[in-house]
């Protein structure tokens, strides 16, 4: 689930343009080809954030994973990738958690990121210089750690929504939507 | 861009009140430096502003003058074709075969008609019920709920009719209609796997390739030689200079003639295809002067269409095959590259995703709309068939 998190937040940086494309290099996963960032300080943040997001899936008590893109000038929040986590908990307090094959896991996240990708052509442009934040719903009893502070949700102001395929794994099932700011008629 | 200074991490946190939720949201407070030269950090803090370059899809317009005018009429051609009235529910043809282009993961379906926002008295929004002694009138839904009710809806006849109907809230031109058949031929061969990336993907890979290429001392040309991105080179090249032919021919004969369907067959036959897909055009109305939509407004109200109907995506892997585009035309147009196939039917063994396009009839009158235009002599219209098909690949 942490490297699904991690290659579907490369994908969603790529294809809205925060970073150059230069910066990216295919690597091929899930039997397809996926951007990988190139950057060794944008690799190291999302490394670090990955890790303390795989603690949290493994301990079930993570519920969403946002990624907000915001206006670097206004800070107004222009766009809410929101990937809404569901896990099973007493799939590891079995033995056996529910059976799901590898190939159909990977069939369903490819197809998710494939819909990532399709959202590039009808998500507004992102016309100005623009900054993004990771933000993670956790359990209200978890202790903080050192390197996270809280937020507040960053919602967007007059929002349109779309919903993205859901995918599944042994443990958790994962929802994905996209909420953007209502264009302005052209 | 402007250089950024290193700078460290900030260790204090900021109390924040989460009133949606009694769940913390956390945020991570790992300030990444900015690269120098790069201008490129991530926006951790309100107090630490960060620059990120930005990258857009460029769906730039063309000219809104056209040199056509008329309205395609709702008259079909002599082909069969399948009848959806609003009141049908299923189509006419023998399903032979079902094309599997939805799971059952989709979960978007979105019931919101009961749930009103009670604080939308300033929405503009009507909805109109039906009212008795004892029926409850709904207030007014408000543009967000709206919206999902109209999502809920392309998705419910996407499922069950195979249609996605997209109305444009004015006219657009001739040229529009060809970007729009050409942007839904690429999404549709991305989407159905017979491309590893999109086509503009494709096109920066292949360029970069290039230029790597050209900066090698040595370059030694092998059959089947892979690119740094791990892509069959060939087989990349020929299919992108197969799509790039047939999207140049579309442009041509878009120039020569009303083209009021579009058919893509996926794999098979062109008597039985695996997958077919039409662009149905024949509501359009074309526009004179400058009266038009900008085509990408128009582009991104079809894409995200097609996104909420889910029409083209699917978990389960599709087999790489060839694509075979069929336009129809009149048949004096005197296009050269498209050839005619008189005897061709709409195959109706297979069942057809349509994406049908339509302008709102009611923006007709006074906007620049050609004049008697008139209905479109259909009997003058055959089909004409790409010679070459589009060879998918994954690698």
């Amino acid at each position: 689930m942490s490297v699904t998190a991690a290659f579907g937040i490369n994908s969603i940086l790529y294809q809205r343009g925060l970073y150059p494309p230069e910066t990216f290099s295919r690597v091929a996963q899930y039997d397809m080809s996926l951007q990988l960032t190139t950057d060794t300080k944008l690799k190291n943040y999302l490394t670090n954030v990955v890790s303390q997001l795989k603690e949290w899936l493994f301990d079930c008590t993570v519920q969403k994973l946002v990624l907000v893109i915001t206006c670097l000038e206004t800070s107004e929040v222009l766009e809410r990738w929101q990937f809404d986590i569901e896990c099973d908990k007493s799939a590891k307090e079995i033995s056996a958690p529910r059976e799901k094959s590898i190939k159909s896991i990977q069939d369903e996240i490819r197809s998710v990121i494939r819909q990532i990708t399709a959202t590039v052509t009808f998500l507004p442009l992102l016309e100005t210089a623009c900054a993004f934040d990771l933000l993670v719903y956790t359990d209200k009893d978890l202790e903080v750690p050192d390197k996270w502070e809280e937020s507040g949700p960053q919602i967007i102001d007059q929002s349109e929504e779309v919903r993205l395929r859901s995918f599944t794994t042994s443990i958790h099932k994962v929802n994905s939507t996209v909420a953007y700011k209502r264009a302005n008629s052209d | 861009m402007a250089e950024q200074t290193n700078r460290e991490v900030v260790t204090g946190s900021v109390e924040t009140t989460n009133t949606l939720t009694n769940d913390h949201n956390l945020r991570s407070k790992m300030c990444l430096p900015t690269s120098q030269g790069k201008g490129i950090n991530i926006h951790i803090k309100s107090d630490t502003k960060c620059y990120v370059a930005s990258r857009t899809k460029d769906f730039s317009d063309e000219q809104s003058a056209t040199e056509t005018s008329g309205r395609l009429s709702q008259e079909t051609p002599t082909t069969t074709s399948k009848c959806n009235t609003p009141n049908s529910s299923k189509s006419d043809e023998i399903n032979s075969k079902d094309i599997v282009v939805t799971t059952e993961n989709k979960e978007n379906y979105i019931s919101c008609v009961s749930d009103v926002d009670p604080s939308s008295a300033g929405s503009t929004c009507q909805v109109i019920t039906e009212t008795s002694s004892t029926a409850t009138t709904l207030p007014p839904l408000t543009p967000s709920k709206q919206a999902e009710a109209v999502d809920a809806e392309t998705l419910r006849r996407a499922r069950e009719e195979g249609r996605v109907e997209v109305m444009f809230p004015g006219l657009v031109t001739q040229e529009g209609c060809c970007r729009f058949v050409s942007e839904i031929l690429k999404c549709i061969l991305y989407q159905r796997q017979q491309l590893p990336m999109t086509y503009d993907q494709l096109v920066y890979s292949q360029k970069r390739q290039q230029a790597a290429m050209q900066n090698e001392e040595a370059v030694a040309w092998r059959p089947g030689q892979s690119t740094a991105e791990g892509l069959d080179w060939r087989r990349c090249q020929r299919t992108l200079q197969d799509l790039e032919q047939v999207l140049q021919q579309l442009e041509v004969l878009f120039s020569l003639s009303l083209v009021p369907r579009v058919l893509l067959l996926l794999g098979g036959s062109l008597l039985l295809p695996k997958e077919l897909y039409e662009v149905n055009m024949e509501d359009v109305i074309l526009a004179t002067g400058d009266r038009s939509l900008r085509v990408s407004s128009c582009l991104r109200q079809v894409f995200r269409t097609l996104f909420v109907a889910d029409l083209l995506s699917d978990a389960k892997p599709v087999r790489l095959t060839a694509t075979t585009v069929m336009v129809l035309a009149h048949r004096d147009c005197g296009v050269g590259w498209f050839r005619p196939k008189l005897d061709f039917k709409v195959p109706t063994r297979v069942k057809s995703q349509v994406i049908s396009l339509s302008c709102d009839p009611s923006r007709v009158s006074g906007s620049g709309a050609s004049e008697g235009g008139g209905q479109i002599a259909w009997q003058d219209y055959v089909w004409f068939q790409a010679p070459l098909t589009i060879k998918g690949f994954s690698k």
